[in-house]
C-alpha cells in the first residue's frame, strides 16, 4: 500500500498508521484499546446508533493558504482543534494527524450518560436473565455505567419470553435497539426473520413471517449477536450459566466447510454450540444446522461396547473384533466422511496391515469428484461465481452466506444453474439463474468450454438446444465470464457416471478461462463431508476401479453379490433405509462391526458395537474442502464407557501388534507425521484458524 | 415593509394557475436558463447569489448544486423537501398554496442545473390543499410543454412526481426523507456520503426546501446582484464574486428576503416576506403586536428547534449570524412570540412531547432521553415534583446534548434549557408549590 | 382483498420509481383511501406486489402515524396540539370535542362517524387553533365553530 493511502494518528497517545478510510473503533481495536460498543460489530455495516463509543477527537489546524499544519509560535508544536462534540468512534474516519482520546473525564461522562439512557427502559432483572454472565450491557454497566440509578419514572412494558419458531425466544423489553440482528439478517443472510416496528421509544422487533424460524437457515446467529438477553436460544436457555461451561475450540462435523466452533459443555452434557471467529472460514457465523443439530450427542447413545447385544468390557470387545476379523478374507470398511483423521489413519493401518484382502470406502463421492481447487477466500474474491447443480445454500451454507454477503455488497454475482425444480431458494436468492434440462450438467460444462473459445451463433444454438437454456442468456453469461477478472465455477454432486466427463469438461473450461488471466481461475466439483479430504490424505481411499456413488457404491454391490465376508462400519448409518435384500446380505456376514456414537439401523444389525465418543468428547482433526487442517478440543469427557475413535481403533491395531505405546491424539499425530511427508503438518502446532496443508 | 419576491403575486387572483403566472412573466426564468445559460452558469448564478437553504440548516444552495458531479453516468435527482413540520412553521405551505408555479419553475431550473431528469416532491402527508395545488400545477406545466420531453424546445427532458409523506417529522431531515422516499422506515443516514454523492437510490441528489427553490427563478431572471440588493449581504462575498476569487464570507452572509411564519397570541399573525436583517420588532409590528392585555416574555426565532431568547433581543436584526450570536438560530424562519400568559414549563413539555413523539428511535439519547425528559417535566407540570427535579432535567439535557445522531435529538434540550434559563423563578414556583404561578392549565396527551 | 382496480393502480405506481420499494408508501395511501384504514391483509398484498417481505412492509407502515392500522370512523378528526395551537387553546377545542362526541382520544363514536386524535404541528400556526378532518383543514377554531363543522359533517 502506498504511503498516501495510509494515515497516521494517535489514540490515547499511542501512534499508529492505518489505511485511509479506517474508522477509529477498529483502529483502536488493532492496538488493543477497547472502546465500549453495542451497535458496532466488525462484520456488520457501520450504523452509529447506540452512541456509547463516544471519544474526543482533535484535528490538526491546517493553514488554508499553505495547506500545512499550523504550528504554535512558542513551542513549534502543531496546533489542534477539538471537534465540537464527542464523536462516535465507530463512524469517525481516521485522518492524518488526528488525536483520539478514549479515556478522558468528558468521554467517561458521555459514555455513562448513554448507558444510563439504555438502562432507563431496560428491565434490571439480570439475575433471572439467561444472558447474565455474557451480557454486554451488564459488562458495560459495571465497567463504565453511571453507578447509580436516577431514572425513577415508569418503564415501558413490552412482550416477554415470546417463542419465535422452535429455536429463538424474544424478550422485547430487553431489546436495546442496536439493529445487530436485523443488519445481520439483511446484510448476510437475506432472511427477514425480524423487523423493527413502530418508532422512537416504542421501537420494537417483531418476527417478520408467520413461521419465521422454520425456514431460516442462519437466524441463530442473531442470538450470539444480541448484546443483551432480548434474543436467547430455546435450546440453551436456563440449561446452564455461561461461566459454568467448559468452552473449547471445536470444528463443525456437518459439512465440508468445517466452521470453527466453540463447544460449551457442562457435566458431560453438550449445552451449546456457537461459532468461533475464523475470517478464513466462517467469519463470525455458523448455520442453524451446525448450531442446533447436536441432540444426538446426548440422545440414543451407545454408551458401552456390546457383543451380540450384550454389554462387555472393552478388552472383550477388542478381542472379539480382532478374532472375528483376523483370518477372514474380503473385509470392507465403510467410513463416514465426518470420521476424524486420527481414526482414519489408524483404521487404514489396521485394515491394510492387519487384515487379509480388505478395502476402505468413504461414504462420499470425493474420489470421483476430486478436490475442489480453491479456498473460501478465493471464491469470495471471484466474480461471477457460477453454481452448476451446486446447492451450496443447503450443502455448504456458510460458503453461501459468505458469497451472499459479497453479492449484497455488489462485489460478486452468484449465478445458479440447475434443473427446473432444483434448489428454488438458491435460485431465488442468486443474482441470476437458469433452468437446465435434467441430466445436462456435463453438456452445459462442455458447452461453456466451447462458448468461451468461440461464442458464434451456431455454437450458441447447439448449446442452447442441448441444455435447454435460452441462447441469449448463455451469450450474456459468456460475455460476463469473458469480461471477468476472476470467474469461478462450482459443480455439485452428479450421478456416478458423469463425474469423469464433467472433470474433463472442467479441465477444458478452466484452461480456456485461464488463458491470459493472471489470477488462477477456480473451477471444480465440490462434494463430500466434513473430513472427506482429510480421510484421503491419511489413506482412506478405495482402489481406482472401486469407486461408486450412492446406490452404486461398490461395497453394496459386493455385499449383494456375496463377495464380502465381514464389514466394519465407522460412523454414520449407511444401512438406514437399506433394501430388504441388503439387510439379508448383512445378516449373512460372519460379522458386522460398528464403531459409532449412536443407536441406529446399522448398529442394530452389528454383531460388535464399539461405542465411541462424540465430536464434543474427543480430540480430533478435520481437513475441510479447501485443504485446511483444523483441530477440535473436547469440552466433555467421553460419556459412560465410550472411548475416542482413535483409542478404539488404536487398541485394535495394538492387538495385532500394529501400535505400541500410549494412545493419545498427540502420539497418533506424531506417528502420522513419521509415516508420510504429506502428514508432516500433524506434528506441528495447529493455529486457531487452522493451517492450509493441501491445495 | 414587506418585500414580495418569493410571494410576489400571491395576492393576485388566479396566480396559482399557469395562465396568470405566465401572464406575469412566469416560466421566463426557465426559458432563460434553458436557452441562454449553461447549467454551470445557472449554478454559478445561484452560488454567487448567496442563497441559503430555507429549511433550517441554512446551507449554501449553490454549493449543494456544485457538489453534484454532472459527468457521473448514473441518474441525478432533485428531491424537494416539502415536509414542513417544524412547529411554528407554515410558510412553505403558504408558498405551495399561493405560488405553486414558482416552486415548479424553481424545481425545473434546479434539474437543469444539476442534470437531473427526475424530481420528487416529498410533501407532508397532512397538506391536502398543497397536494391539490401542486398536482394541478404539475399537470398544467406538463400540458404547457414545460415538463416532459424537450422542455420549451430544448433538449432538456424532465419529470416531476409528488410523493406523499405519512406523518413523520423526521422526514424533514434530508437523509431520513430519502430513506422514506425509498420505501423504508425514515431514519437518518450516516454522512458522509452526503446526498450529493450518494443520495436517492445511491445516486447524486440535491435536496432543497420549497422556499429555497421558489427563490431560484427570481435569481435566474434578475441575477445574483439583484438578489443581493436587499437583505443583509456580507460585502466579502460580493468582493469574491467580482474577482471570481476563492469563495469566502458566506458564514455571515444573509442576502435576499425571508418568508417568516409569525405566530403567537398576536393581532395579525401570518406569513410575512421581509428582507433579511429586518429587526424582530418590525416583524412583531407587521403581526399587529400581542393581543390586548398580554406582555411579551420571550421569542422562539426559528422554529421549535431554536432556543427561546428573551425580550432584550427584540431589536435583533433577523440574520443567520445575529441569531447564532444570540445563542439561537434563524432555523426555519418561524417566529413565535411568547406572552406572559403562557406557562414556560407547559411550553417546554409541549415541545419535548413533540420530539419524543417524532423520534425515529435510531439513536439512544434521543429515543430514551426524550422519554425520560418528558416524564420528568410532565411531573413538574402536573404538580408531582420531587426533590432535585430541576437538576434531573439538566442532567438528562446534558446527557442528550451533543450525542445524538441527527439534529432532531439535539433539539430536545433547546426549549427546555432556554425555558429554564429565561424563567427560573417560574420553574422554581412549580417545584415548590406544585402549581403554576400564572394559573395555566396543564395538559399532556402522552404517557 | 385488494380490488383488481386497486392492484392495477399500485402496479402503475412502480413506474414512478427507480426501485419498486418506493411505491410502498403511495400504495399504502391508495389502500387506506379505499378501505378507510390499512388492514394487515392489504399490507401483505401490497408487499407482494412491490416485492418486499410482508413483515418489512408492516414495519414501514407502523413507522408513519397517518396510516391507520386499525379501523377508524368515517371521519378522522386530528386536532393540532403543538406550540402555537397549544398557546391558542387547542386543549379547549379538544375537551369540547371529547365532550361533544362522548369519546376519548384514539376512540371512535359508537355510530362509526368520528374518530378523534391529536396531531403534531399542522403547519397552520398563523390561524391557530386548527384541526384536520380527513383531508380538510379547519382554522381559527372556537367551540362554536367546532359545533358548526360537526353539524355539517353529520355528527
Amino acid at each position: 500500500m502506498s504511503a498516501n493511502s495510509m494515515v497516521k494518528l494517535t489514540i490515547d497517545g499511542q501512534e499508529l498508521t492505518v489505511p485511509k478510510g479506517t474508522r477509529v473503533m477498529p483502529a483502536a481495536d488493532s492496538i488493543g484499546i477497547h472502546i465500549p460498543r453495542f451497535c458496532y460489530h466488525g462484520s456488520l455495516s457501520v450504523l452509529g446508533a447506540c452512541r456509547v463509543c463516544l471519544v474526543q477527537a482533535f484535528n490538526p489546524v491546517i493553514d488554508r493558504a499553505t495547506g500545512e499544519p499550523v504550528k504554535d509560535d512558542e513551542t513549534g508544536e502543531p496546533v489542534y482543534r477539538e471537534m465540537p462534540t464527542l464523536q462516535t468512534s465507530c463512524t469517525l474516519e481516521c485522518t492524518e494527524g488526528m488525536k483520539i482520546v478514549t479515556d478522558s473525564e468528558k468521554v467517561l461522562q458521555g459514555r455513562a450518560n448513554i448507558i444510563e439512557f439504555i438502562l432507563a427502559n431496560h428491565p434490571l432483572n439480570c439475575p433471572i436473565c439467561d444472558k447474565g454472565g455474557e451480557c454486554e450491557l451488564q459488562e458495560m454497566t459495571m465497567l463504565c455505567g453511571p453507578g447509580r440509578q436516577l431514572f425513577t419514572e415508569s418503564r415501558l412494558n413490552q412482550d416477554k419470553a415470546r417463542r419465535i419458531g422452535a429455536s429463538i425466544v424474544l424478550d422485547q423489553e430487553r431489546c436495546i435497539v442496536c439493529y445487530r440482528c436485523t443488519r445481520f439478517l439483511s446484510e448476510w443472510a437475506s432472511e427477514q426473520v425480524f423487523e423493527f416496528h413502530e418508532r422512537g421509544g416504542h421501537s420494537v422487533i417483531e418476527p417478520a413471517l408467520k413461521e419465521p424460524i422454520g425456514k431460516a437457515r442462519f437466524a441463530g446467529n442473531t442470538i450470539d449477536l444480541c448484546p443483551v438477553g432480548a434474543l436467547t436460544s430455546e435450546y440453551f436457555r436456563f440449561s446452564a450459566r455461561p461461566w459454568e461451561l467448559a468452552d473449547t475450540p471445536g470444528v463443525c462435523p456437518h459439512c465440508a466447510v468445517g466452521c470453527s466452533l466453540t463447544l460449551g459443555g457442562r457435566l458431560g452434557t453438550l449445552c451449546r454450540v456457537q461459532p468461533r471467529t475464523n475470517y478464513y472460514v466462517n467469519d463470525n457465523w455458523i448455520c442453524d444446522r451446525g448450531r442446533y443439530d447436536y441432540a444426538w450427542v446426548q440422545d440414543d447413545r451407545l454408551v458401552a461396547p456390546e457383543v451380540d447385544g450384550v454389554r462387555v468390557p472393552w478388552e472383550t470387545a477388542v478381542e472379539r473384533t480382532v478374532s472375528a476379523l483376523a483370518d477372514i478374507e474380503s473385509i470392507a470398511a465403510v467410513v463416514d466422511p465426518a470420521t476424524p483423521c486420527e481414526t482414519g489413519f489408524l483404521l487404514q493401518r489396521f485394515m491394510s496391515d492387519g487384515l487379509k484382502a480388505s478395502s476402505i470406502y468413504v461414504e462420499d463421492d470425493f474420489d470421483l469428484a476430486g478436490p475442489f481447487p480453491g479456498t473460501i477466500m478465493d471464491l469470495m474474491y471471484s466474480d461471477p461465481v457460477i453454481l452448476v447443480s451446486a446447492n451450496i445454500l443447503e450443502d455448504q451454507p456458510i460458503l453461501w452466506l459468505r458469497l451472499n454477503r459479497r453479492a449484497l455488497e455488489g462485489k460478486l454475482s452468484m449465478v445458479a444453474i440447475g434443473a427446473p425444480d432444483w434448489a428454488p431458494d438458491l435460485k431465488r436468492l442468486a443474482t441470476d439463474h437458469a433452468d437446465l434440462q435434467p441430466g445436462q450438467a456435463v453438456a452445459f460444462l462442455n458447452g461453456m468450454a466451447d462458448l468461451v473459445a468461440s461464442a458464434d451463433a451456431s455454437t450458441l444454438t447447439r448449446v442452447s438446444t442441448e441444455t435447454g437454456i435460452p441462447a441469449e442468456w448463455l451469450r450474456g453469461l459468456v460475455e460476463r465470464i469473458s469480461a471477468a477478472k476472476r470467474p469461478a465455477l462450482i459443480v455439485g454432486a452428479l450421478p456416478t457416471g458423469e463425474y469423469a466427463p464433467a472433470r474433463s469438461a472442467l479441465d477444458r473450461l478452466t484452461r480456456s478461462l485461464q488463458a491470459d488471466r493472471k489470477m488462477p481461475v477456480k473451477a471444480g466439483i465440490l462434494v463430500g463431508g466434513a473430513n472427506s479430504r482429510g480421510l484421503r490424505l491419511v489413506g482412506c481411499s478405495p482402489r481406482a476401479d472401486a469407486r461408486g456413488s450412492g446406490e452404486t457404491r461398490p461395497w453394496r454391490q459386493a455385499l449383494l453379490a456375496g463377495d464380502l465376508n465381514a464389514l466394519i462400519v465407522v460412523g454414520g448409518d449407511p444401512l438406514c433405509d437399506a433394501s430388504p435384500e441388503l439387510v439379508e446380505a448383512v445378516r449373512g456376514l460372519s460379522s458386522l462391526v460398528y464403531l459409532g456414537t449412536n443407536r441406529n439401523a446399522t448398529s442394530e444389525l452389528a454383531t460388535v458395537k464399539l461405542a465411541s465418543a462424540s465430536f464434543a468428547e474427543e480430540p480430533f482433526t478435520f481437513v475441510n474442502f479447501e485443504g485446511r487442517l483444523q483441530q477440535s478440543i473436547p469440552t466433555n469427557e467421553p460419556i459412560e464407557c465410550t472411548m475416542p475413535g482413535l483409542r478404539v481403533v488404536g487398541r485394535l491395531c495394538a492387538a495385532l501388534g500394529l501400535w505400541h505405546g500410549e494412545l493419545t491424539a498427540d502420539a497418533v499425530r506424531r506417528s502420522m507425521a513419521e509415516t508420510a511427508e504429506t502428514l508432516r503438518p500433524w506434528a506441528a502446532p495447529i493455529g486457531e484458524q487452522g493451517e492450509m496443508i493441501a491445495s | 415593509m414587506q418585500e414580495f419576491r418569493v410571494l410576489m403575486g400571491h395576492d393576485t387572483p388566479g396566480y396559482a394557475s399557469i395562465g396568470v403566472y405566465r401572464d406575469h412573466g412566469g416560466y421566463e426564468a426557465l426559458r432563460k436558463a434553458l436557452h441562454q445559460m449553461t447549467p454551470t452558469e445557472v449554478t454559478d448564478e445561484v452560488y454567487w447569489s448567496g442563497l441559503r437553504g430555507r429549511g433550517g440548516a441554512g446551507f449554501c444552495t449553490g454549493m449543494k448544486w456544485r457538489f453534484i458531479d454532472r459527468s457521473s453516468p448514473v441518474p441525478k435527482y432533485v428531491v424537494v423537501n416539502a415536509d414542513e413540520g417544524e412547529p411554528g412553521t407554515f410558510k412553505d405551505r403558504f408558498i405551495m398554496e399561493h405560488v405553486p408555479h414558482r416552486v415548479i419553475e424553481g424545481i425545473l431550473i434546479a434539474c437543469h442545473a444539476v442534470g437531473a431528469a427526475k424530481a420528487y416532491i416529498y410533501l407532508r402527508g397532512e397538506l391536502a390543499l398543497c397536494r391539490e395545488r401542486l398536482l394541478t400545477a404539475i399537470e398544467e406545466a406538463r400540458r404547457a410543454g414545460l415538463l416532459g420531453a424537450s422542455v420549451l424546445g430544448s433538449d432538456f427532458d424532465v419529470d416531476i412526481a409528488l410523493h406523499r409523506g405519512a406523518g413523520a417529522y423526521i422526514c424533514g431531515e434530508e437523509t431520513a426523507l430519502l430513506d422514506s422516499l425509498e420505501g423504508r422506515r425514515a431514519q437518518p443516514r450516516l454522512k458522509p456520503p452526503f446526498p450529493a454523492q450518494a443520495g436517492l437510490y445511491g445516486c447524486p441528489t440535491v435536496v432543497n426546501n420549497i422556499e429555497t427553490l421558489a427563490n431560484v427563478p427570481l435569481i435566474v431572471e434578475h441575477g445574483a446582484e439583484w438578489y443581493r440588493s436587499v437583505g443583509a449581504p456580507n460585502p466579502a462575498v460580493d468582493a469574491a464574486a467580482r474577482t471570481g476569487g476563492p469563495p469566502s464570507g458566506f458564514g455571515p452572509d444573509s442576502p435576499g428576503t425571508r418568508v417568516f411564519s409569525v405566530s403567537g397570541k398576536l393581532n395579525n399573525p401570518g406569513v410575512f416576506e421581509v428582507p433579511m436583517g429586518t429587526p424582530m420588532s418590525a416583524l412583531f409590528g407587521l403581526a399587529g403586536g400581542l393581543r390586548e392585555g398580554l406582555e411579551l416574555r420571550a421569542v422562539i426565532p426559528g422554529g421549535s428547534s431554536a432556543p427561546m431568547i428573551g425580550p432584550e433581543h427584540f431589536e435583533i436584526p433577523l440574520t443567520f449570524q445575529t441569531l447564532a450570536d444570540a445563542g439561537s438560530m434563524l432555523g426555519s424562519g418561524a417566529v413565535v412570540f411568547i406572552d406572559d400568559q403562557t406557562c414556560p414549563v407547559d411550553l417546554a413539555l409541549n415541545l419535548v412531547e413533540f420530539y419524543e413523539h417524532e423520534s425515529c428511535g435510531k439513536c439512544t439519547p434521543c429515543r430514551e432521553g426524550g422519554q425520560w425528559m418528558r416524564k420528568v417535566i410532565q411531573r413538574i407540570a402536573h404538580g408531582q415534583c420531587r426533590e432535585g427535579d430541576l437538576e434531573l432535567v439538566r442532567h438528562v439535557s446534558d446527557g442528550i446534548k451533543g450525542k445524538c445522531f441527527c439534529a432532531l435529538g439535539e433539539s430536545i434540550p433547546a426549549p427546555v434549557n432556554s425555558s429554564l434559563a429565561l424563567f427560573p423563578e417560574h420553574w422554581q414556583y412549580h417545584i415548590e408549590h406544585g402549581s403554576c404561578p400564572i394559573g395555566a392549565k396543564e395538559y399532556s396527551h402522552v404517557g | 382483498m385488494l380490488s383488481d382496480e386497486l392492484r392495477g393502480e399500485i402496479r402503475a405506481l412502480l413506474d414512478q420509481y427507480e426501485e419498486p420499494r418506493s411505491a410502498l408508501m403511495p400504495a399504502f395511501w391508495l389502500a387506506q383511501q379505499s378501505d378507510g384504514h390499512l388492514a394487515a391483509e392489504a399490507i401483505s398484498e401490497i408487499a407482494e406486489i412491490v416485492g418486499v417481505d410482508p413483515g418489512y412492509a408492516s414495519g414501514v407502515a407502523s413507522f408513519y402515524t397517518m396510516y391507520h392500522l386499525r379501523p377508524v370512523g368515517r371521519h378522522v378528526i386530528q386536532v393540532c396540539k403543538t406550540l402555537s395551537c397549544r398557546m391558542a387553546g387547542a386543549e379547549d377545542i379538544l375537551e369540547h370535542l371529547k365532550a361533544k362526541l362522548g369519546i376519548n382520544l384514539g376512540e371512535t363514536t359508537p355510530d362509526g362517524a368520528f374518530s378523534l386524535c391529536t396531531s403534531e404541528c399542522l403547519a397552520s400556526c398563523g390561524t391557530a387553533p386548527v384541526m384536520l378532518v380527513d383531508d380538510d383543514l379547519y382554522e381559527n377554531l372556537t367551540p362554536e365553530r367546532v359545533d358548526e363543522i360537526l353539524a355539517q359533517l353529520g355528527g
